[in-house]
Parts: structure tokens; sequence; C-alpha cells
């Protein structure tokens, strides 16, 4: 008697178990996006000439300029993220 | 609930409406035919067996009605949520081809320019040498790290 209510109980109990089947997996980042800023290069001291100057400042530049879109996308991709996430709400 | 769902739904509610109609006239019964000898024998049962599965088919009515409806929005929101993904996977894959073409052209600019310095070297460097202090001095704004005129 006593096994047969507490079978009775648990079948009863597991009535108020709520498994909710809905998952949102968060977005992945692009791998772009994923890959740290270049650091900036220093000039050799035994490169003296004026062209090593130049071109290791348009090195430089180049790598600046890599990482003001990576930050521009990383925005764009956070902005686009996040009106996907409230359109599902 | 979750036991509910191995049962087909429409054998669920056909089971509760049974119950419900059975109820409205086992109890229509016990009130209203108390003339017909075999009812009015067993009035007091057939009204507690009325109400009690007209009680109950409602409830379960409620239960059902309100299962039903939260399946309903799972449901929804699951396809939302679908919708969302797809859309979050497009935004990545636009995002990536963006971030990669603008790398491309801006490489491709460094070395347009790397390449007119290299054919106008001599041109450029004609008169003009670094002296240790100016190469220093640059690269402490790169570095950071302190020169023998910055220490």
């Amino acid at each position: 008697m006593m096994r047969q209510l507490l079978l009775i109980s648990v079948l009863a109990l597991t009535g108020c178990a709520t498994a909710l089947p809905v998952k949102m997996s968060f977005p992945q980042v692009p791998e772009a996006l994923t890959k740290p800023c270049d650091r900036l290069l220093p000039l050799d001291p035994s490169k003296k000439q004026l062209t090593d100057l130049l071109e290791n400042t348009v090195d430089n530049y180049a790598k600046a300029k890599e990482c003001y879109a990576k930050n521009q996308a990383w925005q764009e991709w956070y902005a686009t993220q996040k009106q996907i996430y409230e359109e599902v709400k | 609930m979750w036991l509910l769902h191995f049962i087909p739904d429409a054998l669920i509610v056909y089971v509760i409406n049974m119950a419900v109609l059975s109820g409205i006239a086992i109890t229509i019964a016990g009130t209203f035919l108390g003339f017909i000898p075999f009812v009015n024998k067993y009035k007091a049962i057939l009204h507690l067996i009325g109400v009690a599965l007209l009680v109950l088919g409602v409830y379960c009515k409620g239960v059902f009605s309100t299962d039903a409806a939260m399946r309903e929005q799972v449901r929804e929101l699951q396809a939302k949520i679908d919708v969302a993904e797809k859309k979050a996977q497009e935004a990545n894959t636009q995002v990536q081809t963006k971030i990669v073409t603008k790398i491309v052209k801006i490489q491709d600019k460094a070395n347009t320019a790397k390449e007119t310095l290299r054919r106008r070297k001599d041109t450029i460097n004609a008169e003009c040498n670094l002296s240790d202090d100016a190469i220093s001095a640059y690269n402490f704004s790169i570095t950071k790290k302190p020169t023998a005129e910055t220490k």
C-alpha cells in the first residue's frame, strides 16, 4: 500500500515539472573580429633612410586603419544582433 | 502534465468533453428525474457523481486549454527564434565579408604606397638620412619606451 502511495505521489509530482523546450543560442562572432588588432611596429634603428621611415609609417597607418575598421565592424555587429534579439521578444 | 503529451490531443479533448457532458446529464437526471423509481433510489449518489464529473471535467478543460495555449506560445517563440538565428547568421556573413574586403583594400593601398616609395627611393633619400635621435623619438611614439632624451 505504501509503495503504491509513493508511486502515485511521484507520478503526481512529475506533473509539476515544466520543461520549456525553447532555447536561443548566443550569436557567433565573425572570425575576422576575433583576432586582436596588430601592434604598431617601431622603426629598425639600423634603417636610417627617409623611405624606411615612410614605409614603416605606411605599415603602421594600415594597421591603425584595420583596427579602426574592426572596431566599426564590432559596433555594427552588436547593433545588428541587438536588433535581431529585440525582434524575438 | 508532460505525461499527457504522449496521448493524442483529440483523444484528451474527447474524454474531457465526455466527462463534462456526462456530468451535466447525470446532474440534471439526479435533479429533475426523481419521478423515475430507479433514479429516485440513487438520487444522492447520482448527484454526487454528476457534480464530481462536472467539476473534474471543467477543471481538466481549463488545464488542457492553458497547456495548449502555452504550447502554441512555445511554438511561436521557437519559430521566431529560428528566424532570428538565421538572420544573425546572415548578419555575421555580411559583417565578415565587409571587414575582409575593407582589410584587403587597406592592405592594397599600403602596398601601392610602399611601391611608390621604393620606386622613388633615390629621389626621396637624396639628401636625407635619419639621425639616431629622430628614429628614437619616432619609436617612442609607437612603443612608449623611454629614449635617452625622454628619460
